[in-house]
């Protein structure tokens, strides 16, 4: 009788806990019958305002360049604000209407925009003792492909229509074999940027693609993953290194004051480290000399 | 309330095995689906729980991931929609945030406009780190999670998951494994009701050989259906009841042999008292024919003698005959109505009872009232009947005036139907009837046994009722014919 008992008070004293688990949250009224308007950051406004093109993914490129911003904000004391759009036309767009200072951008674009609105070389970045770059066509690493020419048919990833690493170069060759790439190839795709045309070819997405010197060494030194599965099978002859260049309109002192702390970034420790990060050996005065072979080509494609 | 218990407790005893069974088997099934639903239920919570914790996490950090380029781009328009599809594809989400470093809005998928409230509910504490925050909510409970995006470099992206959402989800599996245990519960109920008629089957046939040899029927036997426990005792069932067959055909033998001798016994003791009456009857008449009538000759021959003498010591000697002659006239008359009062024989048992009691009041000082109900003075019935009862009447009045001390005696004598019914009652000292009835010196008592014996022997009933200091009733029942 006794361990009947016993039996029934530990059987109600399970059924008990099992039922009673219950926690006390705090409460919330979740929805508000006041607007609450969307901050989202209008462009142009107050400081200087950096467009950066999507040479390599914005993400990279925020994480790239936000040292460099901050370094920049603490030397000039001016707030300095970053704006990344998908494509590179957006950036000359931006830059053009003004909503923009200083771009990032890449040396076609550069043409364009001097050609354009008259935009101006502002610094010019030195890379490995280089104020040149290359196009490279690279395809996957276990490919048999040896050549340019051997990719006929096959899939290749563009990064922009403005780009000319990866685009007026591969178009240019082409053009000098009567074709174009809508024949050439089986098919074709805009990536946005270079980063994103090695991991199409690495994931073999694509059988090759056309990408930036700079930006493939960059990520070759970074031990990228994607970039190891690439191999490049063709070195497109030098161009002009992308400059950093500035809307007509740039107040004079404040482009001064910033040329200078470009300038002289490399000769301050702090500037020092933030250029190796980027890759970047120094910043140097503008040079319009270097671009005439892109010029060139630019002006043989229209 | 324990007698509430005892009569639960008792009813729970009366009612059929079968039922009992079946109800220990119901109650065990009842406690183990309850247990294991229960137990189901929250084993399922606490593993789903935690997937569906980590499924929140992965699809906020997922998203957070996805939005960094349309952050970064200012294109806005896809991030919403990105937000949009995410929250139409996951039914679990309620709202979908993206606040800045200042913990503003920058966009929102809320069907309404987000609360101050909502907006401080939750925030990330290390730049690459979830932080979840459950609170209730006009809509139930949710499951907030806030990730920095980019490490927080693109502020924080804040998505509300519904906590019931889960609950839904075990409800429809507890739904389906209630169905399926409960499916599996009335299979093993219906498997157990097989089993238990089968079990039961030997019993109830036992129960019901059982009755029937309870009400009579001894031929019946008890069917051994298995050579278990319960066909065993089915066996030793049968032996028992033949053996009690045998033991009650011996007992009936007997019976009929006691019977026998009783009737012989009591068609003795009927000679016996009928040849003592004839005999008291027989002594009496011829004391009063013979004996009174010489002595009266006697007393008739004194008085002529008397007058014939004339010496006065001869007169003397005379008159003291006649006196001692008288008295003994007188003793053998009380002798004769002693040995059998003509009056029963001559007006009936009522009129020879009141005359005894009339001389009994005269000889002991003991008042005796007696009552007639439904009886004439006169009324005749049964002789046998008449001469027995009288003599019971005549031991209780002896027997009372011998020992009980009493100053009054109600008698009653009532016709019932065809019977008679005569309650003979003292005021005397009573006595324990039990110990009185004992035999002393191996001899019983005779006075009452003779009255028992008598009115017995008239098929009537013979009751005494008596306790110390109370006094004692005597109840006979005879019939009249």
């Amino acid at each position: 009788m006794k361990f009947d008992k016993v039996f029934i008070i530990i059987l109600v004293i399970m059924v008990l806990l099992n039922c009673t688990k219950k926690e006390e949250y705090k409460r919330i009224k979740l929805y508000s019958s006041s607007k609450q308007s969307e901050h989202t950051e209008e462009e142009g406004s107050k400081g200087v305002t950096i467009a950066i093109a999507p040479v390599i993914s914005p993400k990279r490129s925020l994480i790239l360049y936000e040292d460099l911003v901050k370094y920049l904000e603490k030397k000039s004391n001016i707030p300095i604000k970053i704006i990344q759009k998908n494509t590179y036309e957006e950036i000359n767009n931006i830059l053009k209407i003004g909503y923009a200072d200083l771009g990032f951008v890449c040396t076609s674009s550069f043409i364009l925009c001097e050609r354009d609105f008259k935009a101006e070389i502002f610094v010019i970045p030195q890379v490995k003792g280089a104020l040149t770059y290359n196009s490279y066509i690279i395809v996957n690493v276990n490919s048999t492909f040896k050549k340019f020419e051997d990719l006929k048919g096959k899939s290749f990833a563009f990064c922009d229509p403005l780009s000319l690493s990866g685009f007026f170069y591969p178009i240019s060759k082409l053009k000098l074999m009567n074709k174009n790439y809508l024949s050439f190839f089986y098919s074709t795709i805009f990536t946005n940027s270079h980063d994103n045309s090695i991991r199409a070819v690495a994931d073999g997405i694509v059988d090759g693609a056309a990408v930036d010197s700079i930006v493939y060494n960059y990520l070759v030194d970074s031990k990228d993953t994607y970039v190891k599965k690439t191999k490049v099978i063709e070195i497109s002859p030098s161009f002009g290194i992308p400059p950093i260049i500035n809307r007509s309109g740039l107040n004079r002192k404040i482009k001064k004051e910033l040329q200078n702390i470009f300038i002289n970034m490399h000769s301050d420790p702090e500037g020092y480290e933030i250029l190796r990060k980027i890759y970047i050996d120094k910043f140097v005065l503008p040079r319009y000399d270097i671009y005439t072979s892109a010029k060139e080509l630019m002006r043989n494609l229209e | 309330m324990k007698n509430l218990f005892q009569r639960f407790i008792n009813f729970l005893l009366s009612v059929p095995l079968f039922i009992k069974i079946m109800g220990i088997i119901s109650g065990f099934i009842i406690i183990f689906v309850f247990i294991t639903i229960i137990s189901t239920k929250n084993i399922l919570y606490e593993i789903l729980k935690v997937n569906y914790d980590k499924l929140a996490i992965a699809i906020t950090q997922n998203l957070s991931n996805r939005s960094i380029d349309f952050i970064l781009t200012g294109d806005f328009v896809k991030l919403k929609e990105l937000f949009q599809e995410t929250k139409d594809f996951h039914e679990e989400i309620e709202y979908i945030m993206l606040l800045n470093k200042n913990n503003q809005v920058v966009i929102h998928i809320l069907p309404q406009d987000p609360s101050d409230e909502l907006l401080k509910a939750n925030y990330v504490f290390y730049s690459n780190k979830e932080h979840c925050e459950i609170f209730s909510s006009e809509i139930g409970l949710i499951k907030d999670i806030a990730f920095p995006v980019l490490e927080g470099r693109l502020g924080t992206l804040r998505i509300g998951f519904k906590e019931n959402y889960l609950h839904k989800d075990i409800k429809k599996i507890i739904n389906r494994v209630g169905v399926s245990i409960l499916a599996a519960s009335l299979l093993s109920m219906i498997v157990a009701y097989v089993l238990v008629t089968i079990i039961n089957k030997p019993i109830q046939d036992l129960t019901k050989v059982a009755k029937a040899i309870k009400d009579g029927d001894i031929n019946k036997r008890a069917r051994v259906w298995s050579s278990d426990e319960v066909g065993k005792l089915s066996e030793a069932f049968n032996i028992m009841v033949d053996n009690l067959y045998e033991t009650n055909q011996e007992l009936k033998k007997m019976a009929d042999t006691l019977r026998e001798q009783e009737n012989t016994r009591l068609q003795l003791v009927n000679k016996l008292i009928n040849a003592y009456e004839e005999e008291r009857k027989r002594i009496s008449r011829e004391l009063h024919d013979k004996i009174s009538q010489s002595l009266t000759s006697i007393k008739m021959g004194l008085k002529s003698l008397q007058s014939l003498s004339k010496d006065s010591e001869d007169m003397e000697k005379i008159e003291k005959f006649k006196i001692m002659l008288n008295i003994s006239l007188e003793e053998i008359h009380e002798l004769c109505v002693d040995l059998r009062p003509s009056l029963l024989d001559d007006f009936g048992f009522f009129a020879a009872v009141r005359e005894y009691i009339k001389n009994f009041e005269k000889g002991f000082n003991i008042k005796v009232n007696c009552k007639l109900k439904g009886f004439s003075e006169y009324e005749r019935f049964n002789p046998l009947a008449e001469i027995n009862v009288y003599r019971v009447i005549q031991e209780a009045l002896s027997n009372i005036e011998k020992h009980a001390s009493a100053t009054e005696v109600n008698i009653t004598f009532e016709k019932v139907d065809s019977y008679l019914v005569a309650v003979v009652k003292d005021n005397g000292c009573g006595f324990n009837i039990d110990e009185k009835l004992k035999s002393v010196n191996g001899r019983k008592p005779l006075g009452i046994f003779g009255m028992q014996e008598r009115i017995s022997l008239l098929g009537g009933i013979f009751k005494i009722k008596s306790a110390p200091q109370n006094g004692t009733e005597i109840f006979i029942k005879v019939s009249l014919c």
